[in-house]
């Protein structure tokens, strides 16, 4: 299958330390893909460049085989609202909307109307648990119930990759189990999820693992694909 | 844009407090600006147009301009350069002699509407036991309505009597009242700087609302104060009414060329007054641009604070596809809402404190009297506080809104993990 993320030779640098040496990684459609590490190995960082919010020192990234030009930013943010849907540690959601108004933030800014946005939110809410929830503020949910509401966010464009970075870390053993039967399901679906995280028994779900170290790519792994 | 409108609006309406209180400090800027522009300038246009009804847009008068250099120049010519030491003055006559023809000369005039001659003098007018000095003008009661609208500010209307009845005057309402006349028919005495005294029955009341000519003014006929100062067929002042008077200061230098008489445009007679208003109204805009300063700082504070504590949204939004510029027209148009709301806001509390000023009913008295405040109510201060606050909101959201677009949603990112 051809890939629809490829980094060639990636570096990355901060203040003249270079924490992503040489990267190298292939992604394609359908994939689960947990990248794991210790702490400062660059994992969060390959995944913002991955993601198209970091730009890499050196090196090349390609997006559905075309090659990322990152001069462009106008380019570079409707790709990122449009391909990717992104989930974070921290769910992230504002504080001011409902969770409905939460889910509608990037269909506006893609472009769609009001009442499809909101018909959309209502549907990506409904599937992730939250009926009736809808017009509660972030601060009204549990902490799972609120990462729910961050992964409707993220699928709100219909993406191609969902990016995660350490989505369980904030919570516990029940919710991490629910989020990560929504990433199975979502992989399932046919959607590519990667996934940061350091907790080695949630990359038994996944179908590959990129352990890193140093800022370099030590093992790239293949799993049984049947574990979702 | 839609995107924009929504993520703008929600944030404001959200944060209700922070939004009410930039909201009241435009409101109050821009209720103070239209309060105090109608105010300041309501005074100023009610003096001007009492004193152009009272003062001809141009006088004419028996004054010489000094040119020391008036008969070397058309001796030797213009281009002279010469300095002259210890001139004699000249002997002037205070009269004018030929100003039936002055008069029929400009009649004609398409720019004049109306002439009338003046003689002035002073005098001491007294009544019973009390006596002040005055200043006394004589006047044709008929070519004096056509060259100012001296009617509107006699009490009631009795100008004509002055012309059927040539021992009647009409005294300035304040003179009246220190002299203790309150009502018409008294009589006094007016003694003129020869010493002679004259009976004068007071037939009305001259009340301009200005208080330093209802001070001292008394009307007579003109033929008469001849007789008394014994200045027979003299008048020392024309008076022209014109059509267009910010045309006054051309047509005084215009007649003074043609006349070689001194004429002072109401501009020059009142050159004190519009440089004192000028000054005025420099420091009525700058207290109202100080405190529209303040509210724009009270908009870059809260735009500012709403940039710091939404650092993490602002981030989140630029992972979700927003744009540098989104992030600029978002908080741009928090401002500009803010300014908006508080222009209109403001425009109903500036409307309220011209209501209310016009409502009070306290008696100015000053360089003008007025019963209430002479306010200007033109739509136009409300049009420039509008203005005004949009411009201070544009520029007051600005930097801050560029500070949010800079955000490195990656450093917001890695700071909370």
């Amino acid at each position: 299958m051809s890939s629809i993320i490829q980094l060639k030779n990636i570096n990355k640098k901060i203040r003249e330390e270079l924490i992503l040496r040489d990267i190298n990684l292939s992604v394609t459609k359908g994939e689960f893909i947990s990248i794991i590490g210790p702490s400062g190995s660059g994992k969060s960082s390959l995944l913002y460049i991955i993601g198209l919010l970091d730009i890499p020192s050196d090196g090349e990234v390609f997006i559905e085989g075309e090659k990322v030009d990152f001069t462009e930013t106008h380019k570079i943010a409707h790709l990122r609202n449009i391909k990717f849907g992104f989930i974070f540690q921290f769910h992230y959601l504002i504080a001011e909307f409902s969770l409905l108004e939460n889910v509608m933030v990037p269909m506006l800014k893609a472009g769609r109307t009001k009442e499809e946005s909101k018909e959309r939110a209502y549907l990506l809410l409904q599937k992730l648990g939250l009926k009736g929830k809808e017009k509660r503020k972030p601060f009204q949910i549990s902490g799972g119930e609120q990462q729910r509401v961050a992964i409707a966010r993220a699928l709100a464009n219909e993406p191609i990759v969902i990016i995660a970075d350490e989505p369980t870390g904030n919570l516990d053993s029940k919710n991490t189990a629910i989020v990560m039967d929504i990433f199975c399901n979502l992989h399932l679906e046919g959607k590519t999820v990667i996934m940061v995280t350091h907790e080695i028994e949630l990359t038994e779900r996944t179908e590959r693992i990129v352990k890193m170290l140093d800022g370099n790519i030590i093992e790239d792994i293949e799993l049984d694909k049947k574990k979702c | 844009m839609k995107h924009i409108v929504f993520v703008t609006l929600k944030l404001l309406f959200e944060r209700k407090r922070q939004t009410i209180v930039a909201i009241v400090g435009v409101s109050i800027g821009v209720g103070a600006f239209i309060a105090m522009a109608s105010l300041m300038n309501g005074f100023q246009k009610y003096f001007i147009e009492q004193a152009l009804d009272l003062n001809a847009h141009v006088t004419l008068k028996v004054k010489d301009e000094p040119d020391k250099g008036k008969i070397l120049k058309q001796v030797y010519g213009d281009n002279l350069y010469f300095n002259v030491y210890g001139s004699k003055p000249k002997e002037l006559k205070d009269k004018i002699i030929d100003y039936k023809f002055l008069i029929s000369k400009y009649e004609k005039d398409a720019e004049i509407i109306g002439i009338a001659p003046h003689l002035t003098g002073q005098g001491i007018v007294k009544y019973g036991t009390v006596d002040k000095s005055a200043s006394l003008i004589g006047i044709d009661p008929i070519l004096e309505r056509k060259a100012s609208v001296i009617d509107k500010f006699i009490s009631n209307k009795k100008l004509d009597i002055l012309t059927s009845d040539r021992d009647s005057v009409i005294i300035g309402k304040l003179l009246a009242r220190d002299l203790g006349i309150d009502e018409v028919g008294k009589k006094v005495i007016i003694t003129t700087p020869n010493g002679v005294t004259y009976l004068f029955k007071v037939v009305d009341f001259f009340d301009s609302g200005i208080t330093m000519l209802d001070q001292t003014r008394i009307y007579m006929n003109l033929k008469t104060l001849q007789t008394i100062l014994n200045k027979p067929n003299e008048v020392n002042e024309i008076i022209f009414k014109i059509k267009d008077v910010y045309k006054a200061n051309e047509i005084a230098d215009r007649i003074n060329r043609e006349t070689s008489y001194y004429t002072e445009s109401w501009q020059k007679a009142f050159r004190n007054f519009l440089q004192l208003f000028k000054i005025q109204n420099y420091i009525t805009y700058m207290i109202v641009f100080a405190i529209l300063i303040v509210s724009a700082f009270g908009i870059f504070n809260i735009i500012m604070m709403t940039v710091l504590e939404k650092k993490r949204d602002i981030a989140i939004l630029k992972a979700l596809g927003y744009e540098n510029v989104d992030i600029i027209k978002i908080f741009v148009f928090h401002g500009i809402t803010i300014g908006f709301l508080g222009a209109i806001f403001g425009s109903f509390l500036g409307y309220a404190i011209q209501e209310f000023l016009a409502s009070v009913n306290v008696s100015v008295e000053g360089l003008v009297r007025t019963k209430g405040f002479a306010l200007d109510r033109s739509p136009l201060y409300f049009l420039y506080g509008i203005l005004f606050a949009f411009t201070f909101s544009i520029f007051a959201a600005f930097y801050p809104s560029y500070k949010a677009s800079k955000l490195n949603p990656i450093d917001i990112f890695r700071s909370s993990a």
